[in-house]
């Protein structure tokens, strides 16, 4: 409310600004000459300056003189040249005013302005939660852990996804190159890292990307995302024909509604015109399709799908963060229908505390607690990972 | 809340100048008073709604409002004060903002201090600046608003922290540089004024020069800042790469220097008033031109922001508006601008329009340099056109420009005694003669186009001053005559005398460290020594430090003199570690006006050793110092009293000019 | 002199100024232009030894060697082809393997001689004629990593 009355205020201002001038009542103008005159007198007296230092020939100074003089002359003659009163335009200008200034500012704001929005000042922000749980201090203090133990995998694993989504690809890079070369890499390690050297390159698969790729695949055939990438690296490369027969494979093993095909069919158009192939060559056939609901999510309930991270990387910020807090909010719901899955509630928490959100995480671990009370034994490993995400 | 009355406030500054690029125009052609009061009213509200948008978005970038998705984009929490301020100006977003706010500020200016203008033209000046304010406030809510938000979630850490761009001169840069280039949109919205109204009055140059004279200062100084800086950031020891973005700011300075003196005739004699006029849309045109192609991505520049298709048709949508309409409405209205005065082939008239000549045509061929790569493209072939080119072209007309400049003052107006003048001048062709041959005898005998150009340089230094020196006639009636004779010259005088020895200082600078300069590439372990130019610089080892955000590698080095220690460097190479991007230190040492110059390369073959450049530059920092002179000489000019001579209240005027003389 | 002659002198002298304007400009483009070449196009076409040129692409993982004194060797590729390059200087801070460069120089018996080399200003930045080359390989794709429009990868 207190934004709208400032808006209304703003907008009276505006309209005053301009009404203010065009309702005080004044003659209409008459030229006024007065300053040439004075300009052109001023100008006399300065040539003769000049003469006098020499700055301009006797003859030319008298010439300039008389040229003057005709100006001053007919400066100081010229009839007045006020246009014949006509029927005043103020009235409509101000008419126009007061139904532009408002209506205009209203409708062009309501367009492009966010009025439900409040300031997040940073500060403000950090300050609502307890310091120790904010990103930048966690990750701070992980960097910080790390640098005196570089060989702790989990901790470089912990860095990963905030890495990703700040987009500090480089970042993300070496720490996956590092757990690699730790040994403690799962294939959804190395497709990320493959992930983030392309990312990395503006697109370009490069061929250490390529070969951490090629490993996935051949590991785990059914990794879209690690595919797709690696079919792109194959047509970045010149090998169309492997190219296509990845994006085949790819096409083949997706169920017929997963959204990454669409996606898939353009590369591969291009691929075939790459080969002088027709554009309609027939593609494999898809697995049948997911149930609606399902269909939105991945095809193993693992996590993002190569097109949704493709559409996540193209987003503007703004549609990520909501993409993201979509893929948690899936999580969230499966959870809800299938509790008995502590790597699950770790994971929820995982990404809670991540986009900062404190209590949901502490409600999550709560749920997680009552579903999987029976559990000694993953009660222990649930509560340590809490403590470990501080959670609590 | 204050980012959406930032928003709001930007919405109604639009309005706002909408108003005012409409009703005082109508009202100027009906010479209806009250509708033309709208216009100062309207462009004061307009600068202070844009500045309250300004300063809402200012607060945000403060505050690391990441919910802005500006501010996300390009801040983040751990920049320091400063640079998250600047940080503002530093994208392309942000940097419009400025724009406009310094657009407004000089409507603003208008409005408030030109209450001795013509009714009828004041109202039309700040019309013409309603329109253009129209476009880029259009221009800024529909394809680059800063005030964009991000509705979930909004990250908590910003993605912007490019050390490269964490420097104080970046930080006061653009703005300077922005003042000189919208500066010149008040002498457009003067000519086209002045085409409106199909007349031009006497007032009109005293208006325009002052407006025109101030936006040269701030250019001057925004052009010789980007240039230091480059020259120190970059680590690369140059001062001038001819990147498209140079080149952009560097045409409306040769437009914008030609109308300074054109302007200076129509003046002083009223001539040149149509070419005036034409140069007044020029200086602008470029300003635009430059700006725009370069932030639209067209041109490869290392200054390029992301493209945009719809901010690239934008664009050069405004371009066309204001270029072709503003050419448009000259070549249709010239004709109906009364003739000027006469003047005769020689005479300070024809020096300044031969000055007008050799600096238009300047910048016609550095437009056409930049562009080239442009049309090749367009024509399916790559070029690229960089120093070489310029430099062959640029050069030579710019040289013979200097060469005939120390002429321009000592001509009489309207008839001139070249004979004269030459014998004046004979003096100072000696000097310079000398100095270039002092200066063979020191360099133990340089090529021969050094000592050319360093004769030219001094030409034009001591050249500055031979009006002075004639006008104070020293040896005819003694020191303290001639010094009150000099006392009495008009400010506008010595304005002269120092711009143009500011630009013989930067041309020495420039010579000097071109031709004279050495280098020395080596790799060094630690206790090596190499020589560069005069001196013997020492590798002592290396050291590590850790800054606030970075970690540092200094090299220590000991700069020795024919044995003697004269000075340390410190060169380093830091990591920023938050964006794991390097940046290089130079260790940069002034003895005089020269400089020795130090970067650091990657670690060499050796365990310790490292990679090492030196320069040795010689009289290197007269290149800015002479742009400092030049500006000071600006100054000097804009504090005349005969430009202040517009007429406040006619009657007082009369009688001060009267009494001063 | 009457009005008219002093137009004519004002022509003529505008008409000396502009006519060494454009002699200077051709001059300059016939011998100071740099062309800017693809390896692929290095590696195909016949070039003048004296021709400077810009080559760029991305520089070979693997290929940079340092040599004493500041000398550096390396390759720079547009993953078709790929040229080798000398140089010898100080690098740019953000020159790294698997990024974009763009060298100058000539091209001698095969080796690019470069004097100068640029690389990304900062991450964000790709040398345009690059980018463009790139394009024409197939290996560059619109937009950050994501490739294609976002809207597309929607059902």
């Amino acid at each position: 409310m207190l934004l709208w009355t400032i808006f209304a205020l703003l907008t009276a201002a505006a309209a005053l600004i301009i009404l203010l001038p065009l309702m005080r009542s004044r003659a209409s103008a008459n030229m006024d000459r007065a300053q040439e005159v004075a300009i052109y007198k001023d100008q006399l007296q300065e040539l003769d300056r000049d003469r006098s230092r020499g700055l301009i020939g006797e003859t030319e100074a008298e010439a300039a003189r008389t040229e003057i003089a005709r100006r001053l002359l007919a400066a100081g003659t010229a009839t007045d040249d006020t246009v014949p009163a006509r029927r005043s335009l103020r009235l409509p200008a101000a008419v126009a005013t007061v139904m532009l200034v408002p209506f205009a500012a209203i409708g062009l704001y309501l367009t492009f302005g966010s009025p439900d929005l409040p300031d997040l000042p940073l500060s403000a922000r950090l300050q609502g939660q307890p310091t120790d749980t904010n990103v930048n201090d966690m990750v701070a203090r992980v960097e910080k852990h790390l640098e005196t133990n570089p060989d702790d995998a989990e901790g470089w694993k912990v860095l990963v996804p905030f890495y990703m989504r700040a987009g500090r690809f480089d970042d993300a890079a070496s720490a996956l190159s590092k757990i690699i070369a730790l040994g403690k890499a799962t294939d959804d390690d190395r497709e990320a890292y493959g992930e983030a050297l392309v990312a990395n390159n503006d697109g370009i698969v490069t061929k250490d990307a390529q070969a951490v790729l090629e490993q996935v695949v051949k590991a785990d055939p059914d990794r879209p995302k690690a595919r797709y990438y690696y079919a792109e690296g194959l047509r970045q490369s010149g090998d169309n024909a492997g190219a296509l027969a990845q994006f085949d494979e790819l096409i083949k093993r997706s169920p017929a509604d997963a959204p990454w095909l669409e996606v898939v069919r353009g590369k591969r158009k291009d691929v075939l015109a790459a080969l002088k192939m027709p554009a309609d060559t027939k593609e494999p056939d898809t697995l049948p399709p997911l149930d609606p609901p399902e269909a939105t999510m991945a095809p193993d309930g693992k996590g993002p799908t190569a097109a949704d991270m493709q559409a996540a990387a193209g987003m503007s910020a703004q549609d990520r963060g909501s993409m993201i807090a979509g893929m948690v909010q899936q999580l969230a719901d499966r959870l809800a229908a299938n509790p008995k899955d502590p790597d699950g509630w770790v994971k929820l928490m995982r990404s809670y505390m991540v986009l900062n959100r404190i209590d949901d995480a502490k409600a999550a671990y709560q749920k997680a607690r009552d579903a999987l009370k029976d559990d000694a034994a993953t009660l222990q490993t649930l509560d340590a990972a809490a403590k470990e995400l501080g959670v609590n | 809340m204050i980012i959406e009355i930032g928003h709001f406030s930007l919405i109604l500054a639009l309005i706002l100048a909408l108003v005012q690029s409409v009703v005082p125009v109508i009202g100027a052609a009906r010479r209806d008073n009250a509708m033309m009061a709208v216009a100062p009213a309207a462009a004061l509200g307009q600068m202070l709604f844009i500045t309250i948008s300004f300063g809402a978005l200012s607060h945000a970038y403060l505050t690391s409002d990441f919910s802005v998705l500006n501010v996300f984009e390009n801040s983040h929490s751990l920049k320091p004060l400063l640079y998250k301020f600047s940080g503002l100006w530093g994208n392309h977003e942000g940097s419009m903002l400025l724009w406009v706010l310094i657009l407004a500020i000089f409507g603003g200016a208008v409005a408030a201090f030109g209450g001795n203008l013509p009714k009828t033209l004041k109202a039309n000046v700040l019309g013409v600046q309603g329109w253009v304010s129209v476009a880029f406030l259009l221009f800024i809510l529909l394809t680059s608003n800063p005030f964009l938000r991000i509705a979930d979630n909004p990250p908590l850490e910003g993605r912007d922290l490019n050390p490269v761009l964490q420097d104080p001169g970046l930080a006061i840069h653009p703005p300077l540089l922005y003042l000189g280039y919208v500066g010149f949109s008040i002498s457009f919205a003067f000519a086209i004024a002045a085409l409106l109204e199909g007349r031009i009055d006497a007032a009109w140059a005293r208006w325009v020069r002052p407006w025109a004279l101030a936006a040269w200062i701030f250019l001057t100084a925004g052009i010789a800042m980007g240039s230091y800086w480059a020259y120190y950031e970059l680590g690369w020891g140059g001062f001038w790469f001819w990147d498209p973005v140079e080149n952009a700011s560097l045409m409306p300075w040769l437009a914008g220097t030609a109308l300074l003196h054109s302007a200076l005739v129509m003046e002083k004699r009223n001539a040149l008033k149509i070419w005036t006029i034409l140069l007044a849309i020029l200086a602008f045109s470029l300003s635009l031109l430059g700006t725009f192609l370069v932030r639209s991505g067209v041109l490869t520049s290392v200054h390029a922001f992301a493209s945009d298709p719809t901010r690239g048709v934008f664009i050069l949508g405004i371009l066309c508006v204001f270029i072709g309409g503003g050419l448009s409405l000259f070549a249709w209205r010239a004709s109906t601008l009364q003739q000027g005065g006469l003047f005769a082939p020689v005479s300070r008239e024809s020096a300044l329009v031969m000055n007008n000549i050799f600096l238009t045509v300047s910048a016609a061929v550095i437009l056409f340099g930049t562009m080239a790569p442009l049309l090749a493209s367009a024509m399916g072939g790559a070029i690229s056109v960089g120093a070489p080119y310029f430099n062959t072209v640029f050069g030579p007309l710019f040289g013979a420009m200097l060469v005939i400049m120390p002429f321009g003052p000592l001509l009489a107006w309207k008839r001139g005694d070249l004979r004269a003048a030459a014998q004046r001048l004979w003096a100072v062709l000696g000097l310079a003669i000398l100095a270039s041959l002092v200066s063979w005898w020191l360099t133990h005998g340089g090529p021969v186009m050094a000592m050319v150009g360093i004769g030219v340089a001094f030409w034009v230094l001591i050249g500055s001053f031979a009006e002075l020196w004639t006008r104070a006639r020293f040896l005819e009636v003694g020191v303290a005559t001639g010094f009150r004779r000099l006392s009495g010259l008009p400010r506008s005088v010595f304005g002269t005398a120092v711009g143009h020895a500011g630009l013989g200082l930067s041309l020495l600078g420039i010579v000097a460290t071109t031709s004279f300069q050495s280098e020395t590439i080596t790799e060094m372990k630690p206790g090596d020594t190499a020589k560069v130019g005069g001196y013997e610089v020492t590798f002592n080892g290396m050291t590590n430090q850790a800054g606030p955000n970075y970690t540092e590698m200094a090299a220590n080095m000991t700069v020795r003199e024919n044995g003697v220690e004269v000075f340390d460097l410190k060169p380093s190479k830091r990591m920023f570690t938050a964006r794991q991007m390097p940046t290089t230190e130079a260790g940069i040492k002034t003895h005089g006006f020269s400089q020795l110059y130090i970067t650091l390369g990657d670690p060499g073959q050796g365990a310790d050793s490292v990679v090492v450049r030196m320069w040795d530059k010689p009289l290197v920092t007269l290149i800015w110092l002479g742009a400092l002179v030049m500006m000071a000489g600006g100054m000097l000019s804009l504090s005349d009293r005969r430009l202040r001579v517009g007429a406040p209240k006619p009657a007082r005027l009369t009688t001060a000019a009267g009494s001063s003389s | 002199m009457t009005r008219k002659q002093r137009r004519l002198v004002l022509i003529g002298v505008v008409g000396v100024v502009l006519a060494a304007a454009v002699g200077l400009v051709l001059f300059a483009m016939s011998s100071q232009i740099t062309l800017f070449r693809t390896p692929t196009e290095l590696v195909q076409q016949t070039i003048d030894p004296s021709q400077r040129i810009r080559v760029g692409g991305l520089v070979e993982v693997g290929s940079v060697v340092k040599g004493q004194d500041a000398a550096v060797t390396f390759e720079v590729t547009d993953t078709a082809n790929r040229v080798p390059v000398t140089y010898k200087g100080i690098l740019p801070d953000l020159f790294r393997e698997g990024q974009g460069v763009v060298a100058e120089g000539v091209l001698q018996n095969g080796v690019f001689m470069a004097d100068t080399v640029l690389a990304k200003h900062d991450e964000r930045y790709m040398p345009k004629e690059v980018v463009e080359s790139l394009k024409k390989q197939g290996v560059w794709r619109e937009g950050e990593p994501g490739g294609p429009a976002p809207g597309a990868a929607k059902p």
